[in-house]
């Protein structure tokens, strides 16, 4: 019962949350009303209102996560995504729906076609006296319509596999690729001060100064640190930055950079490497300096070979207004970091030490010698020594973040490789079917041609050529289809290109083999033929 | 069925919660408001275990839930005890019943 309600929450998620926000919204009008009528002043009663519910942001994320249960969540943004991109690709979505609809037809007619024979030359001459023997026209136009269908299936379980195979190539080439810091014992959650209760700056900063510091005599931690916007998950914050020795530009001409605020060693504890220059030192983790540290890539792409060491870079992060802006003197550089996700080039990224943006939403990051999730509760009681009333969000290990930034390519490899692998099914399970079927028909013929002499190899040579001939002939047309189609997938493709021929003759040799293995078995059956049996049909 | 739970604190809540609904549809706040009432201000649920709590119990399917209007013509989201949340309400005091004689016990003996 309950799966049936959880799988109805993955697919109407849009609806729930706006619902549970509708509730949650005329529970606090309630008890707002309540308050006005026990005589409490309305800004009171508003935020007594508020004050009881505590987080709403964190409620609705714990009611959320109920609502869709931890794998399953996943499973619904793969699903989701699988989806989208079947919807995005509708050539691959065509193909494959093409291919189970032929092979369950196919697949149908062929058994139709075969059973009755097969009942019948195993009852007798009555076979003969219907068909008129295997030259009639009827029977040549049915066994053409049987051949051409194989032939399709297996051209379209090819362009699956092909799919599939690139799906694959590329998913191995983005877990290879290098994040630019070290994932292993990494542990990750968020803290969200709120603004009602550090409503300065300073007690913003001084909040979390004494979090890392407890966090950091935790056993097991070598390094506490923190971040604005954790890498890999997609978008954090960019802005223009103006370099103060190049000509001003307009705001919207202004090279880009994201802006990471991080805290103290944080480049040690996620063991980003130190290009150029030096790292924040203490006082600049203190106040601030108008230091910032910029990546290889932002060197690299704005600063063109200049030394960027010591230039003053105008960064638009606080204000719009250049005369507003304090610019910050690069100290250092660092190696670069894939904050998109791992598919996504690194990009040009300003590092500032939290006094510089204090902002009140950040992510602890904690570097461990062992097991990550072993200190999390360690970690838990130390942010409630210091303020019981905040939560500790988003407990993951960075491994588990890295994995997620991979979910999507991972489902959308797994569900076309399920396609395409039902898809090789029923083309063998349609060639096996057909070749049987033929066999089965030929048994006159094997048998006069064994009884004249041929040998087992002949027999197999024989029907195998069959089988063989509509290989080819399906994997070719096949070959031609994915080239033709897996261009509509370079959108998902990580490098590897869209007619990568490694895939594409893997996957054809791959198809020709389980496609003979199908045939071999009925070519096997027909080199046990007793000619005398066989004989006796007549 | 399988051996009884001992998730207390999560148990406690729902036993509450079914308990309370069992004496007809409720929203979330009016499910606040009597606990607190009749366990006179001993007990208050917490909207941020309420909740999540609430969409539990409906996805195991012990309460169903409907948009309605309070007496005060406002749109809220009343729960309603399904046959299932009854034999769990059963089960739920049985298990209370248990746990509160055995700490009984304890305290006796001890």
């Amino acid at each position: 019962m309950s799966w049936i309600a959880r799988l109805r929450g993955l697919l109407e998620r849009d609806r729930l949350d706006k619902q549970l926000d509708e509730e949650l919204r005329s529970h606090l009008e309630m008890r707002m009303a309540d308050n006005l009528a026990a005589g409490m002043p309305p800004e009171e009663a508003r935020y007594e209102a508020q004050k009881r519910f505590g987080n709403t942001a964190l409620l609705k994320e714990d009611t959320r996560a109920v609502d869709i249960l931890g794998w399953l969540d996943e499973c619904s943004r793969d699903f989701h995504h699988a989806l989208r991109v079947l919807k995005r690709s509708p050539g691959f979505t065509a193909v494959a729906v093409l291919t189970l609809a032929l092979g369950i037809g196919a697949n149908t007619a062929i058994l139709f076609g075969f059973l009755p024979s097969y009942i019948s030359a195993h009852a007798g001459i009555s076979e003969t006296l219907k068909e008129g023997g295997r030259g009639s026209s009827s029977a040549n136009r049915r066994a053409f319509a049987r051949h051409a269908f194989v032939v399709a299936q297996l051209g379209l379980a090819l362009v699956l596999l092909t799919g599939s195979g690139l799906l694959i190539r590329s998913f191995v080439r983005l877990v290879g690729v290098d994040p630019g810091f070290d994932p292993g014992h990494l542990l990750t959650f968020k803290v969200a001060l709120p603004r009602s209760k550090y409503g300065t700056d300073q007690l913003c900063m001084a909040f979390f100064r004494q979090l890392l510091a407890r966090i950091n005599t935790v056993p097991g931690v070598r390094f506490a640190s923190m971040e604005s916007f954790p890498p890999l998950t997609g978008l954090g914050a960019a802005t223009g930055v103006h370099l103060l020795s190049q000509p001003p530009l307009a705001l919207s001409d202004l090279p880009v950079a994201n802006v990471g605020v991080v805290g103290p060693d944080y480049f040690a504890a996620m063991n980003i490497p130190l290009r150029a220059g030096r790292l924040f030192n203490a006082e600049e983790l203190a106040e601030e300096k108008h230091v910032t540290i910029i990546n290889q890539i932002f060197a690299d792409k704005y600063l063109h070979g200049v030394n960027p060491l010591g230039q003053k870079a105008a960064i638009y992060m606080k204000s719009l207004a250049e005369n507003e802006i304090q610019p910050s003197e690069i100290i250092g550089v660092v190696g670069d970091v894939h904050q998109m996700g791992l598919d996504t080039a690194p990009e040009p990224t300003v590092y500032w030490p939290h006094p510089e943006l204090v902002m009140s939403g950040m992510t602890i990051l904690v570097r461990t010698s062992n097991d990550p999730l072993a200190i999390v509760s360690q970690a838990r009681s130390e942010l409630q020594h210091i303020d019981p009333e905040l939560p500790m969000a988003g407990v993951a290990t960075m491994d588990q973040l890295v994995a997620d930034s991979l979910s999507r390519s991972r489902f959308t490899m797994l569900l076309l490789g399920i396609f395409a692998v039902v898809a090789v099914v029923l083309a063998s399970v349609g060639l096996y079917g057909l070749i049987a079927y033929s066999v089965t028909q030929r048994t006159q013929e094997l048998g006069i041609r064994i009884a004249l002499g041929a040998q087992r190899r002949d027999v197999l040579r024989l029907v195998l050529g069959q089988g063989t001939r509509l290989t080819l002939l399906g994997v070719a047309v096949g070959v031609l289809a994915a080239l033709a189609f897996s261009r509509l997938l370079s959108t998902l493709l990580f490098g590897v290109s869209a007619t990568d021929p490694l895939t594409f003759a893997g996957v054809a040799a791959l198809l020709a083999l389980v496609a003979l293995m199908a045939c071999f078995i009925p070519a096997r059956r027909a080199t046990r033929v007793d000619p005398i049996v066989a004989l006796r049909y007549e | 069925m399988g051996k009884p739970k001992n998730d207390l604190l999560q148990g406690t809540l729902a036993l509450l919660v079914l308990k309370t609904l069992a004496r007809g549809p409720q929203h979330g706040y009016g499910i606040t408001l009597h606990i607190q009432m009749v366990s006179k201000d001993i007990l208050r649920v917490e909207e941020g275990s309420l909740y999540p709590a609430l969409h539990r119990m409906e996805q195991d399917g012990w309460i169903r839930a409907e948009w309605g209007s309070t007496e005060n013509h406002r749109r809220a989201r009343y729960y309603r005890l399904t046959a299932q949340g009854r034999n769990q309400l059963r089960e739920e005091e049985k298990n209370w019943e248990r746990l509160t004689e055995a700490v009984a016990q304890v305290l006796q003996f001890a």
